[in-house]
């Protein structure tokens, strides 16, 4: 016979446990990190297909599959935005291409150039997650008291807390370039460890052109703006007061090929959080 | 008296529901044999986890980590039956690790605030289930196992063993303990 503190013990286990709701994305993420694309395309259960074929398709393709970017797009973005790709493998990396914003616009370039860039150190040790993340912010924030912190899995990647004076700026994403433990990380995008600045999807533009850059902010912290593309890296904006927050928006052209956006705020005791998108 | 159903609860419910693993035969391909898997106990494998370590985000990690090894092992495994001791032994200790690194930083986390009082049954009720559960969380590691296996999981004290890798002898006394410990903890909660 169950005695009254064991009965206790199994409500209160039962209600606590039932509080939880694992996210609807488990199977991907493990899948993500078991990955052999032909035989899971044809072998995924048709229950768990029927439901998730179109955004898995989404997901994979764009980082938009970061959950602090998924801010909801604000009015028109969505329907000017062409439809993003499946995902395509890449042949003899074992992982399917993606967009990225450091320090190669896509997986596959990583996946072809770093080898390369990592014998030269042209970028680094790109083995190393913490460098690499470290090296990315500070490319456009500057060396000066940036620090790696918390890592957790991500996904089929990484992600690392960067801090910048002690404090968390930004949450850094990243993925291999192919299977292995000595493949090269690259950056798949950031975002704000409070949620504080987010940037909606930006559409691809392969020509370059006028594209309207969105977010949300949170507070009255002064926002900077800029566009990377490959082999340029220029500051195309710099808005001022974005007023008391909430959403807005930045009119940019974008260069040919342009890779990523970035925009980060500071506050008065310096850059409060830093987020970055990949372009398309 | 309360009494809850085995299949009710997390693991043994969700096994059920797939029937291609209540079978002992055909060998399953690694990527068959995570979808299964998933489908019949992730939910269930998240919920232990999250109990052990309290953070619902960490716990989901540590279970696709799991997957993800199991994967890894699948052809040692053989059993589908027993890729879900595997995972949930794998679980285990992946929580246990992370637990670890998270009792590092909470040292230099703020204490919490005192639980509200409410005159609301229900909410005495919920506020009573809370003291248990942080109680629980403050036993032993392998104490806590124990009653979370036991307790929320409704493995027999075999089972828990083999997950643990202990004797059942040590189920027993590890569990004895950790449901005096709860009962010293709750009844000095109930002194002040």
């Amino acid at each position: 016979m169950p005695t009254e503190l064991e009965e206790l013990l199994r409500r209160s286990l039962r209600t606590e446990a039932d509080q939880v709701e694992p996210a609807s994305d488990g199977l991907r993420r493990i899948r993500e990190r078991t990955v052999r694309p032909s035989r899971w395309r044809w072998r995924m259960p048709a229950l768990v297909l029927a439901g998730a074929t179109a955004v898995v398709a989404a997901l994979a393709a764009a980082p938009s599959v970061l959950p602090s970017l998924t801010a909801p797009p604000a009015a028109g973005t969505s329907a000017a935005a062409p439809p993003s790709p499946g995902p395509t493998p890449i042949p003899g990396a074992g992982v399917n291409d993606m967009r990225t914003v450091w320090p190669y616009a896509t997986r596959a370039d990583g996946f072809r150039d770093a080898p390369a860039d990592q014998d030269a150190g042209t970028y680094g040790d790109l083995t190393k997650p913490d460098q690499v993340a470290l090296r990315f912010v500070a490319s456009y924030l500057g060396a000066g008291s940036l620090t790696a912190g918390s890592r957790g899995a991500h996904l089929a990647g990484i992600r690392i807390e960067v801090s910048r004076g002690g404090t968390p700026v930004s949450l850094v994403y990243l993925v291999r370039v192919r299977v292995g433990d000595d493949a090269p990380y690259v950056v798949v995008d950031a975002a704000a460890p409070d949620g504080s600045l987010a940037l909606d999807r930006i559409p691809a533009t392969p020509s370059g052109g006028p594209v309207t850059v969105r977010g949300t902010l949170a507070g009255t912290a002064r926002l900077d703006v800029r566009v990377r593309a490959p082999g340029s890296d220029v500051s195309l904006s710099r808005a001022g007061e974005p007023g008391q927050g909430g959403a807005w928006s930045e009119d940019l052209t974008l260069p040919a090929g342009a890779a990523a956006v970035t925009a980060w705020t500071t506050g008065p005791g310096g850059v409060t959080a830093f987020v970055s998108r990949p372009v398309g | 008296m309360t009494t809850v159903a085995a299949g009710q609860l997390g693991l043994a419910a969700e096994t059920t529901t797939v029937p291609v693993l209540s079978r002992p035969a055909p060998r399953l391909a690694a990527d068959d044999a995570v979808t299964a898997l998933y489908l019949a106990h992730y939910r269930g494998l998240v919920r232990l986890a999250a109990l052990l370590l309290d953070d619902a985000g960490a716990a989901e990690e540590v279970v696709q980590d799991a997957y993800v090894r199991m994967h890894g092992s699948w052809r040692r495994i053989r059993d589908p039956q027993a890729a879900v001791g595997y995972l949930r032994t794998t679980v285990l200790n992946l929580a246990r690790s992370r637990l670890r690194h998270q009792q590092v930083a909470r040292r230099h986390a703020p204490a919490p605030l005192p639980d509200a009082p409410s005159a609301e049954q229900g909410a005495l009720d919920l506020l009573e289930q809370r003291r248990v559960v942080t109680a629980l969380r403050a036993l032993p590691e392998r104490q806590r196992e124990c009653l979370v296996l036991r307790y929320y999981a409704d493995l027999s004290e075999a089972e828990i063993a083999a997950a643990m890798g202990i004797s059942p002898g040590a189920v027993k006394s590890h569990a004895s303990r950790g449901m005096a410990a709860l009962r010293a903890a709750l009844e000095a909660h109930r002194a002040h």
